[in-house]
C-alpha cells in the first residue's frame, strides 16, 4: 500500500507541470471554432465578450474601436499610475519634489509620467467621441438604455479622475484648481445669500468641508483627493466598466441595422417588440457554441453569419490596444507633461487656466460660480442621461444619424449651436452684461440670468422646437446632443485660445499684455 | 442529430497573423521590461554617508563618544581616532554598550570591545569605518566606507 | 455571403497590427536610447571622464579617474531641505586641477567650498536655480516653471549677505556690503521696515529676496526679465517701472543700483537651523538687539532724512505732491516742546504720510527717539515768551470765518491738509498746545510757505490778536 502510494506520489510529481497548466487553463490550445468559443466563455477575462461576433461589428465604421480604446487607455493609466505611486508622496511638502524626482532621476519616470498624463487627456477625448458614436448610431435605444446611463457615469468618472489627478503634483495649477473647485462646491451659498434664505440651507459650506477636510486648502485636501484618485475612483470605475462591457453582450451585442441577426436572438437585431423577456428566453444558448441547430427559436438562422470572437474580435481588440499604446508612447516620448511652479497660496497664475477639457466649464463659471459650476453641468449630464428614456421611438440601431432627416437636423443644430455659443461669449465681451447696464440689479438676477444659463435654455428650446417640427423625439435628441457637443467645443476653444490675463478676451496670445 | 454541427478545424496559422501577434507581444513585453526598471531608484534620497564628527580637539585620547543619529561610536586613543558602526551585522538592529563589549537587543548577538563576535547569530564583527579630515581640520566619518579593524587615524 | 469581405477585413487587421506594433517598438527603442544613452548628464559626465584620464599623471589622479562613475550624483541636506544634483554635471568644482577647464568642469573659484562644503550646504542655497534638475536649461531655470532661477554671477554676493552680517563680509562680498551701506545712508529705512525697524510708507523688505517672479510687474522692464534686473531698473527709475509709485527716485547709478540689489536680494527671511547660522550674524543680531542708541544726527539720517531732508526748510515733494514740513527750523523748534516733538515722532500723523516710530510700530526705542528730539532741537532753546499754560478762549464762529479766508487754501476746508500739514489730525490735536498754534499763526514759519499773520503780508492782511485767538479756538475744534 505504502509503496504504491509512494509510486503514485512520484507519478503525480512527474505530472505536476501539465496538471498545473491544465488546472489553470482548463482546455488545450483551441483547435476548432467550438474550442475557441469554449475558451472564451470559460475564461474569466474573456467571457464578458460574446463568444461569436457579427462581422459588421468588426468593421471600422461600426464603432471606430472607441470602447476598446477606452479600456486600453484605462489599462495603460492603471499600470502607469501604479508605477507613479512607487515614488509619489501625497504630502504638500513632498509631492512637488517627488514629481520633480520622477521627471529627472527615476529610471523611465519621466516617460511613464508623460504617458500617464497624455493617456488621461486621450481618455477624455475618446470618451466624448465614444459617447457621440453611440448616440449618433442610436445605440442607446431599448434594451440598451441602462448601458447608456452607465456610460454617462463613466464619462463623469473620467472627468473626476482628471480633476483629482492633476491636483496631485501640488503645483500652481493644482493649488488653484482645488481652490476653484472647492469654491464651486461652496457656490450654492451665493444663491442662498442672494435669496436671503436662512443659514440652514448653506449646503455649500458642507460640500466644501467634505472636499477639503478643512476651511483652507492643505494636507487634508491633498489626502482626500489622493484617496479619490488612487482608490475610490479606480474601484468604482473598474466595476462599472465591467458591467458596461458585460451588458453589451447581455443587451444583444453591438447595435446594428435590421437584417443583421444576432447570435443570441436578443436585442435590437430582432424587432424590439418581439424581444423575449429573460424568463422566457433560452437560459443556455447552445447555439453559441455551434452545438445545435434547432433548439432555440433563433438557431439555424444565425450561425453561419457570425464569426467566433477568437481570434477575429480578439485580434481587432489587440490592434486597437496597440494603436492606443502607440499614440501614448509617441506622445510620451515627444512631449513632457506640464508641471507648473510649486503651489503658492499668495499669488495665482494669471490667467489661471485649468487643463483644456475644463476650460469650457471655466468659461461658464466665469459668468456665475453656481450656475456655471453646478447647475448647468448637472442639467447637461441629466439631460444626456435621460435621453434613452425620453426618446423611445423604435428604430433600427447602428445607422448614423438615423438617416437623411437626422443628418439634416444635425447640420441645422450645429449651425444654431455654434451661433448661439458665439453670441453667448461675444455679447458680454462686446457689450458687457447685466451689471454693466444696470449697476444696482439684485445679485439673484446676475446669478440666474447669465450667458451660460441663457445658452442652456436656448439649446433646450431649440431641441423642443425640433421635436415639434419633425414630430420625432429622436430628432430632438439629435438636436440636443449636437448642441451639447458644439457648445462644449466652442466654449472650450474660447477658454483655451481666446482668454488671457484676468480672463479678458484676446484674439491672439500675441496681444496679451506683458506681465 | 440533425442540428448538430461538426467541429470545424481551425485553418493553419498564417505567417502574417503570427508576425502581427509576435511584434505586438514584443512591444508589450519590451514596455513591461522598461517599466520594471522604474522601482529601482537611480539615486538614493539620503543624506551623504560622509558626516563631520567634530574637530580632533574634541577627542583627546581616552574619549569615547557615541554619535547617536548616525549610530557611530568614536574612540580616541594614543594611537589615533577610530570610528565603529553600532549596527549589528546580523539584521541591522542598533547594539548597546555593555561593560565587556556590545550586545544586540533583537536576537542576542554579543560582541567584544573591538566588535568581534562572541555569541549569537551575527555573521561578522561590527564594522570599523573610514575616518579622514576635512579641509578645515574636522574629522569626517564615512558610514559607507569600511576600514580594517583596529585602524586608528593619526591626527 | 459575408465571408469574402471578412477575409479582406481580417487581413487588413493583421497588417495594421503588424505595422502598429513595429512602429510602437521603434518608439520604445527611441525612448530606451534617450533614457540610457543620450541623456545630457551622461554625455557631460562622459566628457569629464576623458578629462580625468588626460589629467591623471600621478597615482592619485589615476585612482580618481578609475573610480569615476557615470551616474547621477547629488548632495542631500535634509536639514535645509536641499537635494542638489549640480555636482553631476559640475564634477570638478572641488578638484583644483580643473581651474583651466571650461564650464561646466571648472574648479569653484575662491575658498568658498572649503568653508561651505557642498555636502553640508548644497549649491542652490547660494546660487539658487533648480537643484533637482539634471538638464542645464532646467537647472538654470530661466524660462521654465521654477520660482528661483540661477542667480547671475553679479548677484551671487547677495547669498553671502543672506546669512552673514553685512559688516562681516566686506572682503568676500563687497557689493552686498556696499549695498547695505547705501541702504542706511540713503535713508531707505525711512520708508521700509527690515526686521521690525523702519517706516511704513513702503513695503517691509524682510522677505523681498524670495519674492517670486510672478509677483513683479515686468511690463516696463527694458532689459532682461529677471528679478535682479527688475530691482536694478526699478531702483534707477521707480516711477517708470511702477506707475504711480511713491518710491523716492534717487537717480542711482548702475553701480549703486547693483550694490543695493545685492543687498535687497539677500533679504530672504531664511529660517536656518541654529548650527548653520554664522557667528558674525549672531554677534550682529546681538548687538542690534542690545544696541546703544546712536547719536541723533545719525538716526535722523537713517530714519527721517529721506523725507524731511535737512529739515531746515520745507520743500515740495513732486512724488507725494505736497510740502514736507520743516522739523529742524529754529522758527519751529523755538515753539515746539520736546514733548511735542517726541509724541509726534512716536505716534506719527495717522492718516498722513508720517508713520509712528515708537517701538511697537517703527521699532525705535525711547532713548533713540529722545536722541532724535535732541538733534531736532539743536541749539535752539524754547522761545522765552512761549507760555505753555496759555488757553485760547475766542469765538470759534469768527475763527471759522477767518480760517475759511486765510488758512483753508493750504490746510484744507476741513483741516485735513492739502499741501500743508493736517490740523484735524488726532495726534496734532493732542500734542499741539494753544500756545504753539498761536505762535505759529503770529510768526509764521520761516523757510516755509506759512506766513506770519501778526503783520501784513503780500497776500494776507494782518490779524488782530483777538482774531488770532478766535482762530486758535477754532483750530482746536477741528476733528
Amino acid at each position: 500500500m505504502a509503496s504504491s502510494a509512494l509510486a503514485s506520489f512520484w507519478e503525480n510529481l512527474k505530472g505536476l507541470p501539465h496538471r498545473l497548466r491544465d488546472s489553470v487553463l482548463r482546455h488545450g490550445a483551441p483547435t476548432s471554432d467550438r474550442a475557441r468559443s469554449q475558451a472564451v466563455f470559460s475564461n474569466f477575462f474573456l467571457h464578458i465578450h460574446a463568444t461569436r461576433v457579427h462581422p459588421r461589428s468588426l468593421g471600422l465604421t461600426a464603432t471606430f474601436g472607441l470602447g476598446v480604446a477606452l479600456v486600453s487607455q484605462f489599462i495603460i493609466l492603471t499600470v502607469t499610475g501604479v508605477l507613479l505611486m512607487v515614488y509619489y508622496k501625497p504630502s504638500v511638502e513632498l509631492a512637488y519634489d517627488s514629481i520633480k524626482d520622477l521627471h529627472y532621476v527615476v529610471p523611465t519616470g519621466r516617460f511613464i509620467r508623460n504617458i500617464h498624463r497624455w493617456a488621461a487627456h486621450l481618455m477624455v477625448i475618446t470618451v466624448i467621441l465614444h459617447m457621440a458614436r453611440v448616440f449618433f448610431t442610436a445605440s442607446y435605444k431599448s434594451p440598451r438604455e441602462f448601458n447608456w446611463v452607465l456610460g454617462m457615469i463613466l464619462f463623469v468618472l473620467t472627468l473626476m479622475f482628471s480633476f483629482t489627478g492633476y491636483l496631485l503634483p501640488w503645483d500652481q495649477l493644482a493649488y488653484w484648481a482645488i481652490t476653484i473647485g472647492a469654491n464651486i462646491a461652496a457656490s450654492p451659498n451665493e444663491l442662498v445669500a442672494a435669496m436671503g434664505l436662512p443659514e440652514i440651507f448653506n449646503v455649500g459650506d458642507l460640500q466644501r468641508e467634505l472636499l477639503l477636510g478643512a476651511t483652507s486648502i492643505g494636507q487634508e485636501a491633498l489626502t482626500r483627493f489622493y484617496l479619490l484618485h488612487v482608490m475610490v475612483l479606480p474601484i468604482v470605475m473598474t466595476i462599472i466598466i465591467c458591467v458596461h462591457i458585460w451588458r453589451i453582450r447581455k443587451d444583444g451585442g453591438l447595435a446594428r441595422p435590421e437584417g443583421c441577426p444576432t447570435a443570441a436572438g436578443k436585442g435590437v437585431g430582432a424587432p424590439v417588440s418581439e424581444a423575449l423577456p429573460p424568463s422566457v428566453a433560452p437560459t443556455k444558448t447552445y447555439g453559441l457554441m455551434a452545438l445545435v441547430r434547432d433548439k432555440s427559436p433563433y438557431t439555424g438562422k444565425v450561425m453561419d453569419e457570425t464569426l467566433p470572437s477568437w481570434p477575429y474580435l480578439l485580434r481587432a481588440e489587440l490592434l486597437v490596444f496597440m494603436i492606443t499604446m502607440l499614440i501614448c508612447v509617441a506622445l510620451g516620448l515627444l512631449f513632457d507633461a506640464p508641471l507648473k511652479e510649486l503651489a503658492s497660496p499668495d499669488i495665482p497664475e494669471n490667467p489661471a487656466k485649468a487643463p483644456w477639457y475644463f476650460l469650457g466649464l471655466q468659461e461658464i463659471v466665469s459668468y456665475s460660480a453656481f450656475v456655471g459650476g453646478i447647475l448647468i453641468p448637472t442639467i447637461a449630464v441629466l439631460g444626456l442621461l435621460l435621453i434613452p428614456y425620453l426618446d423611445r421611438e423604435s428604430e433600427p440601431g447602428g445607422v448614423w444619424f438615423s438617416g437623411r432627416r437626422g443628418r439634416r437636423v444635425a447640420i441645422e443644430s450645429l449651425v444654431f449651436a455654434i451661433a448661439a455659443a458665439a453670441a453667448a461669449v461675444g455679447i458680454p465681451v462686446r457689450y458687457g452684461w447685466l451689471r454693466t447696464w444696470f449697476p444696482d440689479i439684485p445679485q439673484l438676477f446676475i446669478i440666474i440670468v447669465n450667458p451660460g444659463s441663457l445658452l442652456t435654455l436656448a439649446y433646450a428650446l431649440w431641441s423642443l422646437w425640433i421635436i415639434r417640427r419633425f414630430n420625432s423625439t429622436r430628432m430632438g435628441a439629435i438636436a440636443l446632443f449636437v448642441c451639447f457637443l458644439a457648445g462644449f467645443v466652442i466654449l472650450t476653444y474660447v477658454g483655451v485660445s481666446l482668454r488671457g490675463p484676468n480672463w479678458d478676451f484676446y484674439w491672439s496670445r500675441a496681444d496679451w499684455p506683458v506681465h | 442529430m440533425s442540428g448538430r454541427l461538426a467541429p470545424e478545424p481551425v485553418p493553419r496559422r498564417d505567417f502574417l497573423g503570427m508576425a502581427g501577434l509576435v511584434s505586438a507581444g514584443v512591444a508589450i513585453f519590451g514596455s513591461i521590461l522598461g517599466m520594471a526598471r522604474l522601482p529601482k531608484p537611480r539615486v538614493l534620497p539620503e543624506a551623504s554617508s560622509r558626516f563631520r564628527a567634530g574637530h580632533p580637539a574634541e577627542f583627546p585620547p581616552g574619549t569615547v563618544k557615541i554619535i547617536s543619529h548616525r549610530n557611530v561610536r568614536i574612540l580616541s586613543t594614543e594611537d589615533g581616532i577610530a570610528a565603529m558602526s553600532l549596527i549589528c551585522t546580523h539584521l541591522g538592529c542598533v547594539v548597546t554598550e555593555t561593560p565587556d563589549g556590545f550586545q544586540c537587543p533583537c536576537h542576542g548577538s554579543r560582541f567584544d570591545t573591538e566588535g568581534k563576535v562572541k555569541q549569537g547569530p551575527a555573521p561578522r564583527a561590527l564594522v570599523w569605518l573610514s575616518v579622514t579630515r576635512a579641509a578645515d581640520g574636522a574629522l569626517v566619518v564615512d558610514t559607507a566606507r569600511e576600514a580594517p579593524p583596529n585602524q586608528y587615524f593619526k591626527v | 455571403m459575408e465571408k469574402p469581405d471578412m477575409e479582406v477585413l481580417d487581413r487588413r487587421i493583421k497588417w495594421a497590427l503588424l505595422m502598429v506594433s513595429l512602429l510602437t517598438l521603434v518608439f520604445l527603442a527611441a525612448a530606451a536610447v534617450q533614457e540610457n544613452l543620450i541623456a545630457e548628464w551622461r554625455i557631460v559626465r562622459g566628457r569629464y571622464a576623458r578629462i580625468l584620464r588626460e589629467k591623471a599623471t600621478d597615482d592619485a589622479g589615476r585612482e580618481i579617474a578609475r573610480q569615476f562613475e557615470n551616474r547621477i550624483m547629488q548632495n542631500v541636506i535634509p536639514a535645509l531641505n536641499i537635494t542638489d544634483r549640480c555636482i553631476t554635471c559640475h564634477p570638478g568644482i572641488d578638484d583644483p586641477r580643473m581651474a583651466d577647464q571650461e564650464q561646466p568642469y571648472r574648479t569653484h573659484p575662491g575658498d568658498y567650498l572649503e568653508k561651505h562644503p557642498p555636502e553640508q550646504y548644497g549649491c542652490t542655497i547660494c546660487h539658487q536655480g533648480q537643484g533637482r534638475a539634471t538638464v542645464f536649461a532646467d537647472a538654470k531655470a530661466a524660462d521654465v516653471h521654477w520660482d528661483y532661477p540661477l542667480l547671475p554671477k553679479e548677484f551671487a554676493q547677495s547669498s553671502c549677505a543672506m546669512c552673514h552680517a553685512p559688516d562681516a563680509i566686506k572682503e568676500y562680498a563687497p557689493l552686498a556690503a556696499r549695498g547695505y551701506e547705501l541702504f542706511v545712508e540713503k535713508g531707505c529705512y525711512g520708508c521700509h521696515k527690515v526686521a521690525g525697524v523702519g517706516g511704513a510708507m513702503g513695503l517691509p523688505l524682510d522677505t523681498v529676496g524670495v519674492k517670486k517672479k510672478a509677483a513683479f510687474p515686468f511690463a516696463y522692464i527694458e532689459g532682461d526679465h529677471t528679478i535682479a534686473n527688475w530691482h536694478i531698473e526699478h531702483l534707477m527709475d521707480p516711477q517708470k517701472i511702477v506707475a504711480g509709485s511713491t518710491m523716492k527716485n534717487y537717480n542711482f547709478t548702475y553701480d549703486e543700483a547693483l550694490a543695493l540689489t545685492n543687498y535687497i536680494l539677500s533679504l530672504r527671511g531664511l529660517d536656518l537651523p541654529m548650527n548653520y547660522i554664522p557667528k558674525d550674524r549672531i554677534e550682529y543680531e546681538y548687538h542690534k538687539a542690545f544696541r546703544k542708541a546712536l547719536p541723533g544726527e545719525e538716526l535722523y539720517k537713517r530714519y527721517c532724512y529721506a523725507c524731511h531732508q535737512d529739515g531746515l526748510s520745507s520743500h515740495y515733494d513732486p512724488i507725494l505732491k505736497r510740502y514736507i514740513p520743516t522739523v529742524r527750523n529754529p522758527a519751529f523748534t523755538a515753539i515746539a516742546t520736546d514733548d511735542f516733538l517726541k509724541r509726534n515722532i512716536e505716534k506719527g500723523r495717522p492718516g498722513r504720510d508720517m508713520p509712528a516710530w515708537e517701538e511697537q510700530a517703527g521699532g525705535l526705542r525711547e532713548d533713540e527717539i529722545l536722541n532724535i528730539v535732541a538733534y531736532l532741537r539743536g541749539d535752539t532753546p524754547l522761545s522765552p515768551d512761549y507760555d505753555e499754560r496759555y488757553r485760547a478762549s475766542g469765538n470759534p464762529e469768527r475763527g471759522a470765518f477767518l480760517y475759511e479766508r486765510n488758512c483753508a487754501g493750504c490746510h484744507g476746508e476741513t483741516g485735513h491738509g492739502i499741501q500743508a500739514p493736517a490740523l484735524a489730525n488726532r495726534v496734532f490735536q493732542e500734542s499741539a498746545t494753544d500756545a504753539y498754534i498761536k505762535a505759529t499763526i503770529e510768526r509764521g514759519r520761516h523757510g516755509t510757505t506759512m506766513t506770519g499773520f501778526a503783520q501784513d503780508s503780500p497776500s494776507f492782511a494782518a490779524l488782530t490778536s483777538a482774531e488770532i485767538e478766535d482762530l486758535v479756538t477754532f483750530v482746536k475744534t477741528l476733528q
